[in-house]
């Protein structure tokens, strides 16, 4: 046993052997486990039986299994070649404006952000039909790269959201609030790019398209109403109290299972398994991160980090709390993925916005949009990776116009920060409360 | 080496195994969540209370199995911060397995105890010992010793750029790689000078 | 040596001024031998979660509603049976007599975790949309209850229709009309405001509240014997102060409740009694609790 006046350092420790072991390249949930697990066999009043306590309770909760079966319906989406048609349907839409597949880009992201919980899914889905379409009527590769990986991050804010789900399972804020407060936000992000897209256009030789026929119209929207029924179902059936979020994510399954099957007649039996399969694997990595990030979590309670914290630096207006938050989340969200960055993050701050008197669901909108900025930031930008690897330019090569639209992004942030009304005015009047 | 074999054969043999049973348990939750949404809407089916309890227990089920496959793989979360073919990134990714290998011990040596002491507590509803969820870890444990040894040994014989190579496959390997949450960076070079290297 | 103390609840509760009083006196009768370090909020897991941390040596006390430790202590599940006292009196008799002793050995032997006190002393009342001047007002009712099976069957058994429904959602369930009623104490009661949609308060104190101050058995026996009787002392103490400040508060929270413009009124005990009195004895027998229950009548 160490002597006791070792014991003021260990909380210090916790976050040095944290960031050593991420550094070194250790997985983040593991890099999690371990330091937890060094901190307890070093602190006489832990036992290794609570590391697993706690980690079990991590992942001990029915909101979470919203998660998998939220990725699953995004996946049978794009099984169902649901963003092919999305994207006629835009291109019916908006075709014969200048720079049409810019803003079917975005456009696109919109309506498929309404499907599917994760950005990723976007960028992959919707770059690889439109990247080289767009190169091939003339838009730089740099910039069809941008406007993907920017427009992707909608995946995330746009309802439903699994970054939502998990920040509501962490923090307790209700899901049906946060998915409500992400519409407006989503919206605001869609007409800034689109804003952003008619003043890069100018700049570039691209055709314009006829204007397409009314009956054109009416085929395309059909499917793409079709696929907008996935959000009305998720969000009417949760803010009416008719299901749990969870319940939700069954229903979304079932819907696109049945488009895929009955109306698209896109899915087979193969198909569905290979998309559960992926489903099954992928949620199992991003979800024991939150696993390890339980522990990690207790011992920032155990060490009362928070409050030590609030002691040094007198945060008590929500501005600059949120501020601050957000700048800290940026950062973070720029070395590591959302879901772990917010199971570590979310025990800090929390408390300190409470006491800060900030509104739960502003706290929660604005955090998943800033981590989830680290989408299209480098190292570890998975949307903007895809993207550039679906573009077939290096990563750098797209970075200067995407920084264009994070700082736009940014803006949106900034305006979220200064006017909460734009977050919580849904959740205010539709909310289920 | 014979070892690094027979591992590597018990390993597909799990994997294959373990596919089956994460596909069971995702079906099996889905089929729980869709009954309790009936049976509270249709007055004549009784409400089971140990639906959501059920369900809970195959969801962490699956997150660990599922854990465990990932370690194989190496599809979890990292960071990369070291250029690709530097002696950093070599060393950084074999402590990275070596790391996986010493949660899996983890696991194993204190996760029994946790197990053990799910007979303690019988959950409401199902009234089952908690033993059933709380040995997944201890399994995960013994599950995620067996891919990283492998990983490990393999890298002891050929490098650990070539045992990327062959084990950092997704189910799949056809697919575009669409999948969100995967390491991040571009897929190795396949240059064939990077993989002379040995390990250390 | 530094012992931790976490609870579930808010810092201005009952709950945590009595945590208070406990540290310091056991810090006073042990001239700081043994200090406690006090962890509101659930931060350390929720009541379930901590008292399991106790059952594994992994963290020292905890104050916790009887009610969430049936996984662990069937014996723990006879503060679920309602209509047990016949008033505030009998309450303390019991948790202070040989059954409130009785319950606290089984408790430990089934669990490893020592009953140090029992806190608590809220008395539980029916709020409803209605008015009660009858117990005929209950039938049909929908009523909010937690799902033990006692507490339906009992209230069933007096004509209302027990649902479940989130704690956060009773206030708009009430409004809408979603249920028509629910079990509270007059404290939570006037927090949550619940008189504001549902004025209508009846005296049925079908239960008063019971919260164990436990300590871990494997910090128990690490203790010497000097400190372990310090400790009782301190435990004893603050259960005094305890109950006396929930008591206060519960009637205080009454007498707000009235001044806020809620109606009281009394209802037929006995008949109630008489009403849950054969199926709630089936559930007794079920349970295995008979012959706790049978010390617990008995007490005078
Ligand atoms: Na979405
Ligand atoms: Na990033």
């Amino acid at each position: 046993m160490m002597p006791i006046d070792w014991l003021p350092l260990l909380p210090w420790l916790l976050f040095v052997l944290l960031g050593v072991l991420i550094i070194a390249g250790v997985p983040i949930a593991m890099s999690l486990v371990l330091t937890s697990f060094s901190i307890i066999l070093f602190d006489p009043r832990l036992t290794p039986w609570i590391l697993f306590q706690r980690m079990y309770y991590g992942m001990d909760s029915f909101v979470l299994l919203a998660v998998p079966l939220f990725l699953l319906a995004g996946n049978l989406m794009n099984a169902a070649r649901i963003t092919d048609r999305l994207i006629t349907l835009c291109l019916h839409l908006v075709g014969h404006i200048r720079g049409a597949l810019a803003h079917v880009n975005v456009l696109v992201s919109m309506l498929f952000a309404g499907v599917s919980g994760s950005s990723t899914a976007d960028s992959a889905g919707i770059g690889t039909v439109l990247i080289p379409a767009m190169k091939k009527e003339g838009y730089p590769a740099h910039f069809s790269v941008a406007v993907t990986a920017a427009s992707s991050v909608m995946g995330i804010i746009i309802p439903p959201s699994i970054n939502m789900i998990v920040w509501g399972a962490l923090t307790s804020t209700s899901i049906a609030g946060l998915f409500l407060g992400g519409i407006i936000p989503g919206v605001l992000i869609a007409a800034t790019q689109l804003l952003l897209n008619l003043g890069y256009v100018r700049r570039y030789e691209v055709p314009k398209r006829p204007r397409a026929t009314l009956g054109q119209i009416v085929s395309s929207g059909k499917d793409g109403l079709l696929a907008a029924g996935i959000p009305v179902l998720i969000i009417g059936g949760i803010t009416l109290g008719i299901v749990t979020p969870t319940e939700a994510a069954v229903m979304a399954v079932f819907y696109a299972l049945l488009l895929g099957f009955v109306i698209y007649r896109e899915l087979s039996f193969k198909k569905v398994l290979q998309a559960s399969t992926d489903t099954v694997r992928l949620c199992s990595l991003s979800l024991f991160s939150l696993v390890g990030a339980a522990i990690f979590g207790y011992l920032i309670s155990f060490y009362r980090i928070p409050p030590q914290l609030m002691a040094g630096v007198e945060i008590t207006d929500p501005t600059t709390l949120l501020i601050v938050a957000t700048l800290v989340m940026l950062l973070v969200g720029t070395f590591m993925d959302s879901l772990p960055a917010m199971a570590i993050l979310a025990p800090i701050f929390q408390p300190l916005a409470a006491q800060a008197g900030v509104d739960p669901l502003q706290f929660g909108v604005i955090s998943v949009m800033a981590l989830g900025l680290g989408l299209i930031t480098p190292p570890y930008g998975l949307c903007l990776m895809i993207s550039a690897r679906i573009g077939g330019i290096p990563l750098l090569g797209a970075l200067g116009t995407t920084l264009i639209y994070l700082l736009v992004m940014l803006a949106v942030i900034g305006a979220l920060i200064l006017f909460p009304e734009l977050i919580l005015f849904l959740p205010q009047h539709f909310g289920p409360q | 080496m014979a070892i690094t074999t027979a591992i590597g054969r018990i390993n597909r043999q799990l994997e294959r195994l373990l596919n089956v049973l994460l596909l069971l348990l995702l079906a099996g939750f889905m089929l729980l969540i869709v009954y309790q949404i009936v049976s509270r809407n249709l007055g004549f089916l009784p409400q089971l209370y140990w639906t959501e309890e059920m369900s809970r227990f195959a969801f962490q089920w699956m997150i660990m199995l599922g854990t465990a496959i990932g370690v194989w793989h190496g599809d979890h979360f990292v960071l990369e911060a070291f250029p690709h073919g530097s002696r950093a990134d070599r060393v950084g990714r074999i402590v990275r397995d070596s790391s996986c290998l010493l949660v899996g011990v983890i696991f194993i040596t204190f996760g029994f105890g946790f197990a053990l002491s799910g007979f303690n507590r019988i959950a409401t509803a199902s009234q089952l010992p908690m033993v059933v969820t709380y040995s997944t870890f201890f399994v995960c444990g013994v599950l995620i010793l067996s891919f990283s040894m492998h990983r490990l040994l393999l890298t002891a014989e050929r490098g650990v750029y070539a045992m990327e190579e062959t084990l950092n496959t997704l189910s799949e390997p056809d697919e575009p790689n669409t999948t969100p949450c995967i390491q991040g960076g571009d897929p190795p070079p396949t240059d064939a000078s990077q993989h002379r290297e040995t390990a250390p | 040596q530094q012992l931790i103390l976490a609870h579930g609840a808010t810092e201005e509760t009952a709950y945590h001024l009595s945590a208070e009083r406990f540290k310091q006196l056991l810090e006073e009768k042990t001239d700081g031998e043994l200090t406690v370090s006090l962890y509101s909020n659930g931060v350390l897991g929720h009541e379930t979660e901590m008292f399991e941390q106790q059952t594994a040596g992994a963290l020292d006390f905890s104050i916790v509603n009887p009610g969430l430790i049936s996984e662990f202590s069937h014996t723990a599940s006879i503060f679920s049976i309602p209509f047990l006292y016949r008033n505030l009196e009998h309450w303390r008799h019991v948790l202070d007599g040989e059954a409130g002793e009785e319950i606290a050995r089984r408790i430990e032997m089934e669990t490893g975790v020592r009953v140090l006190a029992y806190y608590g002393g809220s008395t539980r009342q029916i709020v409803s949309t209605r008015p009660l001047e009858s117990l005929d007002a209950l039938k049909g009712m929908k009523l909010r209850t937690n799902p033990a099976r006692p507490t339906t069957t009992a209230w069933a058994a007096l004509g209302t229709r027990p649902t479940v429904m989130a704690y956060r959602e009773v206030y708009t369930g009430l409004q809408l009309g979603a249920i028509g009623g629910l079990l509270n104490e007059a404290e939570w009661i006037y927090r949550m405001r619940f008189h504001e949609v549902a004025p209508y308060i009846g005296l049925s104190a079908h239960d008063i509240t019971v919260r164990l101050l436990t300590i871990s058995n494997r910090t128990w026996n690490a203790l010497t014997p000097t400190q372990q009787r310090a400790m009782q002392s301190a435990a004893n103490e603050s259960e005094t102060y305890a109950r006396e400040l929930q008591i206060r508060l519960d009637r205080e929270a009454r007498e707000a409740l009235r001044e806020e413009g809620a109606t009281f009124f009394p209802m037929d005990r006995e008949r109630m009694q008489r009403i849950v009195a054969e199926p709630l004895g089936r559930i007794i027998d079920e349970m295995g609790l008979r012959d706790v229950h049978e010390m617990i009548v008995n007490t005078p």
